[in-house]
């Protein structure tokens, strides 16, 4: 799966959240509020996720008038298998748990 | 329905969101417009300043990672192209590293901080052997002669009046170190300096001075000496003024004159009688080193002051023939007893001039090796074998000093009392000395140094303040600049350090206990080879005459001016000239 990425338990928060709906694309204030995660938290997060082409980011279409297109998020495949992995592995370490279930 | 009013702090956050936004790293401003793009979802205003806050907190972190990000970006790269290829046809660009680029002239700036680079430095690019050497140090004795004035510190005075030997005040500089500490009377003797090239043999010392030097040390023959150079000086000055003769094998018609000066036989039979027979070295070498200690004084500062006397050695050579001569005679006519004293006269003599520290035992050499063989014969002759045996065993002893000094000649910096040895015109095989490889770095190491400096900065300043106009103007030139901005910054490095390894044996030679020899090469050491010849053109232009040097230099710029604004102008009226 490439290069190690430290796993914190923001980070393992983050993916659950990912894996919640894996194939929906997600707004960033929304994870934020599922994660509990600060701005400045959770996009450092994500940007080391996008460089490591586990999370693929875009644009969404403009919609509302006076309001800027915000920026969407979702797990590659490749993210999503690694997510996956690195989930049971915490799980099995119990170093993290799901904040709800269903994960 | 209407959008709901926003509150004061949601309004402020948007303002500072943008101007986060604004400020944000160009290779991640996606993400800052993503940061910012969510706001408006925020409804309540603690979470909007939470927000904000949060953005204001990963701006740092992105400008801190964009700014060690940039350090390994080369100078004039802007960051776009950072992490992609150059695009094609984008043209020549420096590769090296600014942060690299930094270092590398850091490290060049902390080592010209070093005084004994900046002191190898000037000794190189001032030192002359045109006379120009005394334009490096003019400042610092001046400063040195203030300091003597506010605290008279005798041994400082005596270090100066040694120092400005060619100074008509020189003598009162000693006066006052000697009024102040009478046992620098010695000084006096390093002040009578016979200069060989001067033909009217002008003896700097009073009768009284010689008089008070007499009284000093009346245990030193080299004292009376100063009596029988001036009484020999009228005959000699009469002689050397006349068409050249070489007188090395024969015994000037001088000397014969002087021979038949009752006053002159007395002065130098006290020279030969006396216990000892000394030049002060050791004190003028002590006297140096604590001055240079107290004053931090380098090698080059301190050369001036190591001349010693050079005493007449025509005198002592005219008496030796004397001795020599009524000796042979006694000889001959079978009076050994006579002989033997004669000759045992000059032996004498070199034994106690042997024991003088630094050239004693060269000159003595000279002079004992000539006359041992008679010494012993006569000894053999009169029936004294013992002597005899002692005498060979002292010939063997002269001889084996002139073999040492005749090796040890060849391990020295090649440098003359009288003016300097050029080795690249020596004839025969000749093997580089350390001083002359040493000299040799040295010299190359402030060549590159010179070079490169003035190289880097304009190289590091066409590629990285001002690559595009840089690359309009020069053309397909700008590859020379950016080879430049890549290679002068490490080979002015190198060069420094290449300048602080050759100079620093010869640094600190009076800290080290060093010998006079040793002092006087690591003062020449920048000149022991020829000068290079930018270094000689700077000198003969500069030293000799400004006007001409600054009037080339104007030229020189001018001319590069009108090149490059041709260039801009011709680039002007041809807009799509592709570059």
């Amino acid at each position: 799966m490439g290069l190690r990425l430290r796993i914190s338990p923001q980070t393992l928060s983050l993916l659950d959240a990912l894996l919640t709906h894996a194939m929906r694309w997600h707004h960033g204030y929304a994870l934020s509020q599922q994660t509990g995660l600060a701005s400045g938290t959770l996009y450092p997060i994500l940007m080391r996720l996008e460089k490591r082409k586990w999370l693929e980011t875009r644009w969404e279409d403009p919609g509302v008038a006076g309001r800027p297109p915000r920026h969407l998020y979702r797990l590659t495949s490749d993210g999503r298998e690694w997510a996956r992995e690195e989930m049971q592995d915490a799980r099995a370490r119990k170093v993290w748990k799901p904040a709800h279930a269903g994960a | 329905m209407p959008a709901p009013s926003l509150s004061l702090s949601q309004r402020f956050s948007a303002v500072l969101a943008r101007k986060i936004v604004a400020l944000w790293p160009n290779d991640t401003k996606e993400w800052g417009r993503a940061f910012e793009a969510e706001l408006p979802e925020i409804t309540t205003p603690l979470d909007s300043v939470r927000w904000v806050l949060g953005g204001a907190i990963l701006l740092a972190k992105e400008s801190l990672r964009s700014f060690m990000k940039s350090l390994w970006r080369p100078l004039g790269v802007p960051a776009s192209d950072a992490s992609s290829s150059l695009p094609k046809g984008s043209g020549p660009r420096p590769r090296l590293p600014r942060v690299l680029a930094g270092i590398f002239l850091l490290a060049s700036l902390a080592m010209f901080c070093l005084p004994e680079v900046r002191a190898s430095l000037a000794s190189s690019v001032l030192f002359s052997r045109m006379g120009v050497r005394e334009y490096a140090h003019q400042g610092k004795i001046q400063k040195l002669l203030a300091e003597a004035r506010t605290n008279h510190d005798p041994q400082l005075l005596a270090f100066l009046s040694l120092v400005l030997y060619y100074d008509a005040d020189h003598f009162q500089l000693a006066d006052k170190a000697i009024r102040r500490d009478p046992s620098l009377t010695w000084i006096d003797h390093s002040e009578a300096w016979w200069n060989s090239r001067d033909r009217d043999r002008r003896h700097f010392l009073s009768d009284e001075r010689i008089e008070r030097l007499q009284k000093f040390d009346p245990q030193n023959g080299a004292l009376y000496l100063l009596t029988a150079e001036v009484i020999s000086h009228p005959a000699k000055a009469a002689y050397f003024a006349g068409p050249y003769r070489s007188a090395l094998n024969e015994t000037a018609s001088w000397e014969l004159d002087v021979a038949k000066d009752p006053a002159w036989l007395a002065a130098m039979d006290r020279v030969f009688s006396a216990p000892e027979f000394h030049d002060y070295s050791a004190k003028q070498l002590a006297l140096v080193r604590q001055v240079s200690e107290r004053y931090r004084l380098s090698a080059a500062d301190v050369t001036d002051a190591l001349f010693a006397h050079f005493w007449d050695n025509g005198n002592i050579k005219a008496y030796c023939h004397f001795l020599t001569e009524r000796g042979d005679e006694a000889a001959q006519n079978g009076k050994w007893a006579a002989a033997v004293q004669n000759y045992e006269k000059i032996e004498k003599f070199a034994e106690k001039w042997a024991k003088e520290e630094e050239s004693g035992p060269w000159f003595a050499a000279d002079f004992g090796s000539k006359v041992s063989p008679k010494l012993q014969a006569a000894l053999e002759a009169s029936g004294r074998s013992t002597e005899a045996q002692i005498a060979a065993a002292h010939s063997v002893r002269w001889n084996e000093i002139i073999t040492a000094r005749q090796l040890k000649m060849r391990q020295r910096a090649p440098f003359s009392w009288t003016g300097p040895v050029d080795a690249w015109h020596a004839s025969g095989p000749n093997l580089w000395l350390r001083t002359e490889w040493a000299g040799l770095l040295i010299n190359l190491a402030v060549l590159l140094i010179l070079a490169a400096l003035p190289l880097t900065i304009a190289a590091l300043f066409s590629a990285g303040l001002a690559p595009s106009f840089s690359r309009r103007i020069l053309g397909r030139f700008y590859r020379v600049v950016c080879w430049a901005a890549d290679a002068a910054p490490t080979v002015l490095l190198c060069s420094f350090a290449l300048l602080l390894v050759a100079y620093h044996p010869y640094a600190s030679p009076l800290q080290n206990g060093a010998s006079r020899e040793d002092i006087v090469a690591a003062a020449m050491v920048t000149g022991t080879l020829p000068r290079p010849v930018g270094i000689l053109v700077f000198n003969l232009l500069y030293m000799r005459s400004r006007y001409y040097f600054w009037l080339g230099l104007t030229a020189v710029l001018s001319v590069v001016v009108l090149v490059l604004l041709y260039r801009m102008a011709s680039k002007r009226r041809i807009p799509n000239q592709n570059i």
